[in-house]
Formats: structure tokens, C-alpha cells, sequence
């Protein structure tokens, strides 16, 4: 099949950049959106042009590497997928696609499509993890979890940190991200314990890095190829209030 | 040179009791004067590099990608085995010990693998300390399962993404750790060279990916924890990144490498689509509990649509060749048997390159909820992937390259012989011997990063002074000038062919040559290919652009760089292992039944190779020694 | 390089929960989580108030004297109650207004650059327009007071045509003798014009976008929906914004159509 691409080119952080088109014949459906990539690479490569930088590494959808948007939309067209796991059958032949970086205050330009996505160790960095050193940990089996919790939090777990929420929000907001650690961590015991200062914590960096804020709606959701629910936003948002008071009860 | 492998004496169970009991410790004001480097931060190098902080060393940390947290760890899918016998099915450290030895076909050594399964129970209550939430029953405690070559369940999981779980597990102390000030972080940095003084690690070189400075780091210990060289064959289920440029250059400076030979190759992948193919994709092993592999027994019937073709008709491939293990015999006898069916001219789809995976049964038995709750995930990519239904029709597999038993040579310190050198994880060669155990590389990462590195490299620097050497001592002023050079050198050559191009080819080589079976002649043709190729590569390989910013194709350059000389190592110990063990298979050394014919008299050793600056490396031995277990012919019939 | 100390001196860098009222908003209110909380206390606040006034209004349909009185019983009636419920309802529009703009200005500031193309997969209009249906329905108030409360735009014309009465120039006779205000009549004037129905229209329509958005998401931003509630509380906000929108509009329309007229 053919196809148009336009992508964004930018040679450093400090420069400006712009779309560039490259047309393409002979891609096949087979390919991954990623190897059709590789093989313009490859050309402007021979061609003696720099090939276009973009992160990637796992290409099976779960490092969180791969990040741009694909017609508009984080990660492509397909649902529920990242963009190294779409294929080029998503797309009819003869079709444009205009393939971009992240675009939010936090997450600066590299070069071409790769992004400075280190807010989001940041936001971990605030408290998202159990306190707890390496050793001393009582049996896996003396804290019984109920299974609906378990999987609850497993569904925030899988969180793969690639940005896409933020990328799709018009508000450019991470409370997605922000609330699938919470959500994963708050629903556990042996999270709950700082539950209250990790979501203000978290939430506090999170405003720090410049991210936007929530009005729930709901383009992180469609985005997220892990399909992570809002409802962690509100559940976040609760933990939010409860902190809140419990801080004004406990002085 | 003699390797000392330090193994404590004493009886195999009370070694690790008795090292404990006997090793050294600084007093905690103290730990904060020695600088550990610890690169790479999967689950080997995160857990070290987040416990060795909570112990108050002062760590620094490096990884390739922009966050700790992408580290290729992240893919594992299925398990993580530990010996806590919840299930009450029998199992005991011991037995772990035994299958993961036997496993790894008699060419581990004993007490490091004891070590491994004493602490596998520490691990399991670690990570769920840590929030990491694994599978549960409705009654609320752990849930375990089967997984490849072992008739117990002990295997801990998280859905279908047990790696990654464990992964941001340890992420987040690590994490944690940084926000504490302990640890540095320096994420998009490659280490390109390791600066030895005196016989001694002292530091390494850098180049940093964003502004493509080359940096020096120095410490009182270097430890290396970058994972397996599995992209040395192209297509492999590794992530792109993956690379052997941290334990090759180490090598070139003197740390030996040990039984590069012994590669895994993984029975359940997608199979190849087309040229355009950057990697391969593994499904988990898991699968294999409720899927039945089989191939047309006709070789005409290849091309009928699979549910066409009747039962009678269809060869249960692992069924019938070992019946009580069935489809969950080890990943090198299935990933053969498969073959095997495919070279027959009984393979399926694009190329013939791939035999079925059915759940029809599977379905029908416990019904699709059920399956689909197992294994939803995995069939959502298969389809995602192929464009196929598996719940309609049987699977696609074919066997790809996936772990790499050999790395390099440590003692059970996991110290290599370069003192103050400690490689830990897929990186070293200590635990898994000839081939490794589903479900036991998270857990080997895992317990030498929490477990078995804070207390060895405690012990081995309480005999040291701290001092880390000033970075502009002249040795390291030295490897940063040899790094430079290359680099410019890599720009200079203005080439026809990309890097890209050269590593397909490599790939070819490798796979066909020194792959999943090998011979004396195709060993011998795979080192002359590979060093043409080489030679070719330096005259012709194209890399524009510069050194001084991201670029994207210097660094693909760099690591393939290092896949072309480390491949001849890879095949020149593949040629002299005259026997067939594990993941590494001479068709000259098999029974007449296609099993895999290994030669204890000889070959009970590590072939552990020593770099020489302009000849052939040097081989050298550890003889291995077995106190507890006495090898015994690997049979899964 | 040299071998610092490993723990660092200065201890963690996150911050502990802080003691004493102001570091307390500090933490909480201003943060965006925060912010929002606010906006959306103030918001549904606002909501309450809009339904109130609307069952009010409908006393329209119950005749001159009966909206009349009602006004009358608030504005004299409760005294000094009534400039604490304004006071509250303006303090509670200003920091709605406030906070919402700052925030939609910290959210346009963190995405500098936009997309050459962006398509949306899930978001309804209501829920991308907030700011512009907030902002209409801001100016419509302004618009609503100075047409009722102050009654700066529209006279009603004497039956000759001649002169005109200032909307709060009209009164109403109770049968005890005392005269009021007659509101009913001011309403009633108010929308047989056809621009000012036309504003009133339109406005109404806003409203119901901001509200019907803004209710559900008002709800999650307080947590008070989970998994199962989330789609009651998109029903709640869809069913209170439509009661709002058509108990308003039905006065409008009655008065228009005559339905409600000057002479009952
Ligand atoms: C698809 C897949 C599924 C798997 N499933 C399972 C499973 O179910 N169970 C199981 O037990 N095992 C499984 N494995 C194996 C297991 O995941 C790995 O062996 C293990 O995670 C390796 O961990 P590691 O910490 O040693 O290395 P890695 O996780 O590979 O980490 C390497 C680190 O080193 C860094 N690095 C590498 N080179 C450099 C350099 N030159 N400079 C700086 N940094 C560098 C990287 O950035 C990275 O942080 C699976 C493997 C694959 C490929
Ligand atoms: C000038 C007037 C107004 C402006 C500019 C305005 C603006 C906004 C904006 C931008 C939001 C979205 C929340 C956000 O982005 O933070 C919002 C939410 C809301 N508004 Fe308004 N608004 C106005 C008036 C009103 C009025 C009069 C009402 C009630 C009748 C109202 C009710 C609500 C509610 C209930 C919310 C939901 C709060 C939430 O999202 O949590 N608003 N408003
Ligand atoms: C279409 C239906 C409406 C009618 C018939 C109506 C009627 C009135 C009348 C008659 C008054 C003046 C009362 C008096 O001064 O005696 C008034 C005041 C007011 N109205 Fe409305 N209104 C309507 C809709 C709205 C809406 C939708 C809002 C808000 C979004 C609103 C907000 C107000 C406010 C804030 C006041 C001032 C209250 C006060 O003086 O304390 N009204 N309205
Ligand atoms: S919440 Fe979803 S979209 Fe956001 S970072 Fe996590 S996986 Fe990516
Ligand atoms: S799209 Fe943005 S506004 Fe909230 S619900 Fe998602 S973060
Ligand atoms: S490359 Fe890993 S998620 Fe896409």
C-alpha cells in the first residue's frame, strides 16, 4: 500500500521544528506502524538524512517507550493499543498520517518524536511506593487480600507510563497516570497506610511539573492502551478529600 | 590463571547460611564513603541499586532508557517461581534447587542454585511487602500455577504481565531511594567502556544519549546488571535495545565470559511475517497448560484451514513424544520437537515456519470465560499481531531466541575476576547453567539484587579502603579517548549500508548457523561469514549525523558493532562444547532418538574465555563439582 | 569525583503534613485537585441555587400574587437573612468564576503547542467547552441582573405608548391594601420582547451544556461516584440540567405564547 506521512522534525530542544512529508509506496499491511518507520529510516539513511528519533524498545506494548500521536489521536486509531502494537492494516491505502511528539509544557521536545518524560519518575518520586526497605517483610501469605481488590488494584498496576493520557487530555493533565499508582497502591493494605500523604504528595508534584488539571473528560481513558478507568480519578479525588480531612483532624 | 569460584564449604544446603555467618560488615557510617556504580536497572540492577541505598552505600545508576522503569525486565510475562510450597503440592527448597540443576541440564554449579532457591522464598514476601499484586484466591492468599518443566505449582503471577509488576516493584524503591538523595539516577546513558587500574574495576565510560557527552564515572565497585545478548540473532523476543556492548567491553578489558554458547530459544512466539520484521513476539509459556501443540501428521494437509483437518490427521507433537510432561515439556525439547515438524515440511502459515497451538479442547473443558480470563490478554495481542481469532482457530508458534543463559564469569560472590567487577542478573552466567527454567530469570534478577549482592559486595568491600579514583586519572582519561575515536570513526566510514542492514545479516548467520542446532561445519562457516561481515562493516556501514546530540543510528551502530565481534565468541564456543546440553545442541551429540547427548567426562565444566588484545581468546575452565545432586540423563518421556 | 554522603543531610525531599491553618490551604487548596474541589463545591452550589430559583419562578404559573408575595417574603420578609444569602451567592459565583479561568489558564499553559491534528475519541462538546459555556452563562447573569434586578435595559411601555414605567416602578395591590412589587408584571414585560426571549433562549441552552457536564464531573471532583455510580451520576446531571432547562424555558414560553399573560 501507499502512503503520506507527515512528520514533526525538530533537531534539538531548543531549535523549532515542522512537518516534513515523506511519501511512502510498497508498506505493507503486515508491518507494525513502527517497522514502516524503520523502513523510512533506513531509506533516508542510505539517502544520507538523519534518521527520524523516536523512543521505542519493548515493541510489544508494555515498556511504555513508544510515544506519538497518529492521526490525532495518542497512539493511533486503535484502541487500547500503544503505537508499536498498531499495524499498518489500521490504515487504507492512500491514506495522510500526520504523526507528532507528545505535546505538553512537561514533556519538552527532544528531537523529531522523542519527549522528556521524567516528570513522571518525579511524580513516583513523591510517594509512589510503600515505604519499606528490602528484608523484614512478613509472609506473603499473613495479609489476605480479597480477590475484587486485588484485581482492582492490578487493573491501576498496569499503568505502562508512556504519557498518552497526558498527550490526549486537552488539559494536558496526568491524573490518569497520577491516579493509576494511587488507585494501585490505595487499594492494597499495605499501601494504605500512606495513602493520604502520597496523594498529596503526588498531587503536589504533579501541579509542580506544570501538568493541567482534570475535568473528567475522558479522552485519557480512550487513549490509554491499558485501558485504565477514570474512576481512578475519582477515586483519587476522594482520597484527596479524606486526606484532606484527616489532616485537619490530626492537626 | 585458576578461577577460584569461592564457593564456601560444607554441605550445598548450609553454604549460604555459612557465608552469611562468616562475612564481613561495615559499620553503617561507614557504607556512605564507598560509591557503587551499579548499571543497568531491570530487576537485577533496580533491586540492587535501591537495597544497596537503603544500606547507606552512595549509588549511582544507569540504564539506556528514559526511565529506570522501561528496563526489558518489564516484558516478562508469565511467572516467578518460588519454593514457598502454599499449594502443599510437595515442594520444598530442595526440590526447586534439583529442577532448576537438572533443568539447566547439569551444567550450573550447585551452590549457587541453592542459594537461588533458598531466597526465592524471601523474594515472594518482598515484593508483596512492596504492593506488587500477584494473583489471589477468593479465599485472599496467593494464587500459584504451573509453568514449563515443573510438575509443581509454584509459580507466582500477575495476570499476564508478572514482569512488569516486579519490575515497577522495584522500580519504585528505587525510585524511592532517589527522591531520598541515595541514589543518582542517570537514565539515557550508555555505558560504552568499563576503566580498569591495577587489575582493578574502577569505573566506567558514558556516552550521554541526549547531548552525546562522554562521561566518566568512577566508584569503589562497578556492578553490571544489562541483561542478556539475545539480539547478537536479530529477531529475538528482546526488547530493541538490548545489547551486549556492556558485558563485551568488559570482556575486552579482562573480565572473562562464560559459556556464551548456551542460548534459550522459546517454543511459544509468533512466527516471522515478512522481511520488514524488527522483532519477535512471545506469548507465554502459560499457555501451553491449556493449549495442545500439533502439526498436520500429512504434510499435504499444510495448507487446509487447521479445524478442517481431523483429529487422526493431526500429530500432538509433545503428546506423543513424552507423555508425561506432554505440552509442558522444557522450552529446548519443545522448541526442537517444533522444529523438527517445521524441517519435516510439516510446518503452517507464511513460510512454513510455525506449527499450531490449539485451545479447542481447552474451550470446550472449561469454556471461553474461563479461558479468557486466563489468557485474554495474550490473545488480544496474537490477534492485534496477526490479524487471527484464537479463540475460532488454533494459534501460530514457532520457537524464537529469547534468553541467553551465558554472561559473564562471577564467583559466588558474584564477583568476576576482575576484582571489584560484579555482574548480576541475565548478564552473569551463574545459575541457570545450560538452559533455564521458565519463571526463574525474575526470580534469579530478583534475588541477586535484593538478596545475594548486598551481603557479597558488603563482605567483599569491607576489605577495601574507599577510594574511588578522580576521574581524571589517567587510565580513565585513556578509555575515554579509546570511546571518542570509536565513535568518530563509526561517522567517518560514510558507507552504503546501515547498521540495521549489517545486524539482519548477523541475524542470519546466527540463527541458521549457530541457532537452535548447530554442527562443527556450520560453526566453522558462521566465524568466517561473521568476521568477512565485520571487516564489510567497518568499510561500508553508513551513520549520519553526529556524535554531539541524539542519534538514533550511532547507537544502533555502537551495539551492532559489538554483536559482530561477540557472535565469534558465541560460535566459537558452540564449536568447541563437543556434546549437546540444555539450549545448546550439536546434531554430531544426540541419541538416535533426536535427544540431546551430553558428555559429563568432558564437558562438566564453565568454559569461561579470557580476551586476548590479536589472537584467539583463551578458554578456560571451572569444573564444575557436584556434592548433591549426581547428573543424571535429562529425561522428560 | 568525590564520595558524598549517602543519606542527605537535609533528610527527605518530600514534604510531611504541615501543621497550622494557612500551610493547610496551601497544601490542599491550591493545589489542582484542590482548586478543583472548589470549583466544584462552588459550582454545584450554584446549581442548588438555579433550581430553587427556578421552583420559584414557576409560581408564575400560580398567579400575579402568588410570585409577588413570594418576592416580597424574600426581599423584606427575611431581613438581613437575604444580604447573607446574597453575599454567599456571589462569593460563591466570583471564586467559581475565578478559579475555573486560572485553571483553564494553568491547563492552556501546559500545552504550548498544539496539535497539527487532533481528533477526539470520547469527549463530549459539553465537556471540552466548560470555559465558553461558563463565560456565556457568566454574561447572561450580568445580562439577567441589570434586565431584573436593576432593570437597566427595558421599560414597559403605558397602554398609549406614550411614556414608560421603570420595571421596579411597578406594583402590585395586595387585597390587604399594602403595595408591592410587581415582579409578575416585570416578568411578564420582560419576555414579550422578542430579542430579550431570544437571549433568554439561548442562554438557557448554554446553561444546560455547562450543567450537564458540569454535574457529573462536579461529582467525581467531590469522589462521590464509584464504578457503579458512575453512570447515575451522569443520569443525575443529564436529569438536573434538563429540569433547570425546561422549567426556565416553560416560563419563558408561557409568557410568550400568552399562556401567562398581564391580565390573568
Ligand atoms: C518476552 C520475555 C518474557 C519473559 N518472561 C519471563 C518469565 O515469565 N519469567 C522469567 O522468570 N523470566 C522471563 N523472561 C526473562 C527475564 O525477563 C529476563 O531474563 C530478566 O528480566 C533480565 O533482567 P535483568 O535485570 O538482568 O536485565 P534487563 O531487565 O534486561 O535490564 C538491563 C538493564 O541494563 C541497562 N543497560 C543495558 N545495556 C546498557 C548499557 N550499555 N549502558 C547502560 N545501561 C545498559 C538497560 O537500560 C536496563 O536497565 C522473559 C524475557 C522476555 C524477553
Ligand atoms: C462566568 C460564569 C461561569 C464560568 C466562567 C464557569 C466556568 C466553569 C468551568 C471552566 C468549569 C469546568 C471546571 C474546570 O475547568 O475547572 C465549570 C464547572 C462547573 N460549573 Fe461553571 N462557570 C460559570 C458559571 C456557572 C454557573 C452559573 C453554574 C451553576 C448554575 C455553574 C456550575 C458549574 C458546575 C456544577 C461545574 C462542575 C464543577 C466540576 O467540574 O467539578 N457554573 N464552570
Ligand atoms: C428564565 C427564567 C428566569 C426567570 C423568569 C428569572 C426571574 C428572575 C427575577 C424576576 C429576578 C428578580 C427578583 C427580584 O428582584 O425580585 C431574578 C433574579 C435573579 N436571577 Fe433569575 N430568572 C430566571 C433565570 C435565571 C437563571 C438561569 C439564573 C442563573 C444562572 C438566574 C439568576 C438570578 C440571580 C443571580 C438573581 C438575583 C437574585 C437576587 O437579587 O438576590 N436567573 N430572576
Ligand atoms: S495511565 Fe495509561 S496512558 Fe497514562 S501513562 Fe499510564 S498507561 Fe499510559
Ligand atoms: S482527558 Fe483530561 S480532563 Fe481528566 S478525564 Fe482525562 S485527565
Ligand atoms: S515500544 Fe514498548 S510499549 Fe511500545
Amino acid at each position: 500500500m501507499k502512503i503520506e506521512l507527515h512528520v514533526w522534525r525538530q533537531k534539538d530542544a531548543k531549535s523549532s521544528g515542522r512537518m516534513m512529508a515523506y511519501p511512502l509506496s510498497d508498506v505493507s499491511p503486515e508491518m507494525s506502524f513502527l517497522e514502516m518507520l524503520d523502513v523510512l529510516n533506513e531509506k533516508l539513511i542510505k539517502d544520507g538524512n538523519e534518521p527520524i528519533a523516536f523512543d521505542h524498545d519493548c515493541r510489544e506494548g508494555i515498556c511504555g517507550s513508544c510515544d506519538m500521536m497518529i492521526n490525532g489521536q495518542a497512539h493511533g486509531p486503535e484502541r487500547g493499543s500503544t503505537a508499536c502494537q498498531l499495524h499498518m492494516r489500521s490504515f487504507r491505502d492512500g491514506e495522510t498520517i500526520y504523526v507528532e511528539p507528545w505535546r505538553a509544557k512537561p514533556f519538552p521536545v527532544v528531537k523529531d518524536l522523542v519527549v522528556d518524560r521524567s516528570a513522571f519518575d518525579r511524580i513516583i518520586q513523591a510517594g509512589g511506593y510503600v515505604s519499606m526497605n528490602t528484608g523484614g517483610a512478613p509472609d506473603g501469605n499473613c495479609l489476605p487480600i480479597p480477590k475484587l481488590d486485588q484485581d482492582k488494584s492490578m487493573d491501576a498496576a498496569q499503568c505502562i507510563g508512556c504519557g498518552a493520557c497526558v498527550a490526549a487530555c486537552p488539559n494536558a493533565s496526568a491524573m490518569l497516570f497520577l491516579s493509576a499508582k494511587t488507585g494501585h497502591l490505595g487499594k492494597l493494605p499495605q499501601g494504605q497506610t500512606e495513602q493520604s500523604e502520597r496523594v498529596r504528595n503526588m498531587v503536589a508534584q504533579h501541579d509542580r511539573e506544570g501538568f493541567g488539571h482534570c475535568t473528567l473528560i475522558g479522552e485519557c481513558e480512550a487513549a490509554c492502551p491499558k485501558e485504565i478507568s477514570t474512576d481512578f480519578i475519582t477515586t483519587l479525588n476522594r482520597d484527596y478529600l479524606s486526606s484532606a480531612a484527616k489532616s485537619v483532624i490530626k492537626g | 590463571m585458576t578461577l577460584d569460584s569461592k564457593v564456601p564449604s560444607g554441605p550445598v544446603p548450609e553454604k549460604w547460611t555459612k557465608y552469611k555467618r562468616e562475612q564481613k560488615l561495615i559499620n553503617p557510617v561507614n557504607k556512605r564513603k564507598y560509591t557503587v556504580l551499579v548499571v543497568g536497572s531491570g530487576l537485577a540492577g533496580g533491586s540492587a541499586a535501591a537495597t544497596l541505598a537503603e544500606l547507606g552505600y552512595h549509588v549511582l545508576c544507569f540504564c539506556f532508557q528514559d526511565s529506570p522503569r522501561r528496563a526489558h525486565s518489564i516484558a516478562a510475562q508469565g511467572g516467578i517461581n518460588s519454593a514457598k510450597n502454599y499449594r502443599n503440592d510437595g515442594d520444598s527448597i530442595w526440590r526447586l534447587f534439583y529442577d532448576t540443576v537438572k533443568g539447566g541440564d547439569f551444567r550450573s554449579r550447585e551452590a549457587n542454585v541453592h542459594r537461588l532457591a533458598e531466597v526465592s522464598v524471601n523474594i515472594i514476601d518482598q515484593c508483596v511487602a512492596q504492593g506488587v499484586p500477584f494473583a489471589r484466591e477468593y479465599g485472599g492468599l496467593l494464587d500459584t500455577r504451573s509453568f514449563g518443566g515443573a510438575q509443581l505449582q509454584r509459580t507466582f503471577y500477575c495476570r499476564g504481565q508478572t514482569g512488569q509488576q516486579l519490575m515497577l516493584g522495584a522500580y519504585q524503591a528505587l525510585e524511592r531511594q532517589i527522591a531520598l538523595g541515595n541514589v543518582t539516577m542517570y537514565p539515557r546513558t550508555e555505558m560504552l567502556d568499563l576503566v580498569v587500574a591495577d587489575g582493578r574495576a574502577r569505573g566506567i565510560v558514558t556516552r550521554n544519549l541526549i547531548s552525546g557527552k562522554i562521561e566518566s564515572f568512577s566508584g569503589d565497585a562497578v556492578v553490571l546488571a544489562t541483561g542478556g545478548y539475545c539480539n547478537t540473532f536479530y529477531l529475538s523476543t528482546n526488547a530493541i535495545g538490548c545489547n551486549v556492548t556492556a558485558t563485551y567491553r568488559a570482556y575486552k578489558r579482562g573480565a572473562f565470559f562464560a559459556n556464551p554458547c548456551y542460548t534459550q530459544i522459546h517454543p511459544t512466539c509468533i512466527p516471522v511475517s515478512g522481511d520488514h520484521q524488527s522483532k519477535l513476539t512471545l506469548m507465554s509459556e502459560s499457555l501451553r497448560n491449556d493449549g495442545r501443540i500439533w502439526a498436520p501428521k500429512d504434510a499435504g494437509d499444510c495448507s487446509l484451514h487447521p479445524n478442517q483437518i481431523p483429529d487422526d490427521r493431526r500429530d500432538y507433537i509433545l503428546e506423543r513424544l513424552y507423555p508425561s510432561f506432554g505440552n509442558l515439556a522444557p522450552r529446548d525439547v519443545s522448541s526442537r520437537a517444533a522444529k523438527r515438524a517445521c524441517d519435516d515440511g510439516r510446518g503452517v502459515g507464511p513460510g512454513a515456519r510455525g506449527v499450531y497451538l490449539d485451545f479447542a479442547d481447552a474451550i470446550q473443558r472449561l469454556g471461553k470465560d474461563k479461558i479468557q480470563e486466563r489468557y485474554g490478554n495474550l490473545f488480544d495481542m496474537y490477534e492485534r499481531i496477526t490479524g487471527e481469532n484464537a479463540y475460532e482457530r488454533p494459534m501460530r508458534i514457532y520457537p524464537a531466541l529469547h534468553y541467553t543463559m551465558g554472561g559473564l564469569w562471577v564467583n559466588y560472590e558474584l564477583m568476576s575476576n576482575l576484582p571489584g567487577l560484579f555482574v548480576i542478573g541475565e548478564a552473569n552466567f551463574s545459575d541457570h547453567g545450560a538452559n533455564r527454567l521458565g519463571a526463574s530469570a525474575l526470580m534469579q534478577g530478583l534475588a541477586d539484587g535484593y538478596f545475594v549482592l548486598p551481603y557479597t559486595l558488603t563482605s567483599w568491600l569491607a576489605d577495601q579502603k574507599p577510594n574511588a579514583l578522580p576521574t581524571d586519572h589517567s587510565e580513565f582519561q585513556r578509555v575515554e579517548g579509546d570511546v571518542k575515536d570509536r565513535i568518530a570513526k563509526l561517522l567517518r566510514i560514510k558507507g552504503k549500508k546501515t547498521a540495521v542492514d549489517f545486524h539482519r545479516e548477523l541475524g542470519l548467520i546466527m540463527w541458521n548457523d549457530v541457532g537452535m542446532s548447530r554442527t562443527r561445519q556450520r560453526c566453522e562457516d558462521a566465524i568466517g561469514r561473521i568476521r568477512a561481515l565485520r571487516e564489510e562493516f567497518w568499510a561500508n556501514v553508513n551513520v549520519p549525523g553526529s556524535g554531539a546530540d541524539l542519534n538514533t543510528a550511532l547507537e544502533r551502530a555502537g551495539r551492532v558493532a559489538d554483536h559482530l565481534e561477540f557472535s565469534e565468541l558465541l560460535a566459537l564456543d558452540a564449536l568447541q562444547r563437543e556434546e549437546s546440553c540444555g539450549g545448546h545442541f550439536r546434531e554430531e551429540y544426540q541419541y538416535p532418538d533426536g535427544e540431546a547427548k551430553r558428555d559429563d567426562e568432558n564437558f562438566s565444566h564453565v568454559a569461561a574465555w579470557e580476551y586476548q588484545y590479536g589472537r584467539d581468546p583463551n578458554r578456560h575452565r571451572e569444573e564444575l563439582v557436584w556434592d548433591a545432586v549426581h547428573p543424571s540423563v535429562r529425561s522428560y518421556k | 569525583m568525590t564520595t558524598s554522603a549517602a543519606i542527605h543531610p537535609k533528610g527527605s525531599r518530600q514534604t510531611r503534613g504541615r501543621s497550622g491553618a494557612l500551610a493547610w490551604m496551601e497544601d490542599y487548596l491550591a493545589s489542582s485537585v484542590g482548586q478543583k474541589i472548589l470549583v466544584a463545591i462552588t459550582g454545584l452550589s450554584l446549581a442548588v441555587f438555579v433550581v430553587f430559583h427556578m421552583i420559584g419562578n414557576l409560581k408564575m404559573f400560580s398567579g400575579a400574587e402568588s410570585v409577588n408575595r413570594y418576592a416580597y417574603f424574600l426581599k423584606h420578609d427575611l431581613g438581613a437573612l437575604i444580604w447573607v444569602a446574597r453575599a454567599g451567592l456571589l462569593t460563591g459565583f466570583l471564586l467559581h468564576v475565578f478559579i475555573a479561568i486560572r485553571l483553564k489558564m494553568r491547563a492552556a499553559a501546559a500545552r504550548p503547542i498544539s496539535y497539527v491534528c487532533q481528533k477526539h475519541a470520547q469527549a463530549t462538546l459539553a465537556s471540552t467547552t466548560m470555559i465558553w459555556t461558563g463565560l456565556v452563562v457568566g454574561a447572561f447573569i450580568a445580562f439577567h441582573l441589570a434586565h431584573f434586578t436593576f432593570a437597566w435595559i427595558h421599560d414597559v411601555p403605558s397602554s398609549d405608548g406614550r411614556s414608560t414605567t421603570n420595571y421596579l416602578d411597578l406594583k402590585f395591590a395586595l387585597p390587604d391594601g399594602r403595595e408591592i412589587h410587581n415582579v409578575y408584571a416585570m416578568v411578564v414585560s420582560g419576555f414579550t420582547t422578542p430579542w430579550i426571549v431570544a437571549i433568554y433562549l439561548i442562554a438557557q441552552v448554554i446553561l444546560f451544556v455547562h450543567l450537564s457536564h458540569g454535574i457529573q464531573s462536579a461529582l467525581n471532583t467531590l469522589g462521590i461516584v464509584g464504578k457503579r455510580f458512575t453512570c447515575a451520576a451522569k443520569l443525575l446531571g443529564y436529569a438536573v440540567a434538563s429540569v433547570i432547562f425546561i422549567g426556565n424555558v416553560a416560563i419563558v414560553v408561557a409568557v410568550m405564547t400568552g399562556y401567562v399573560s398581564e391580565v390573568p
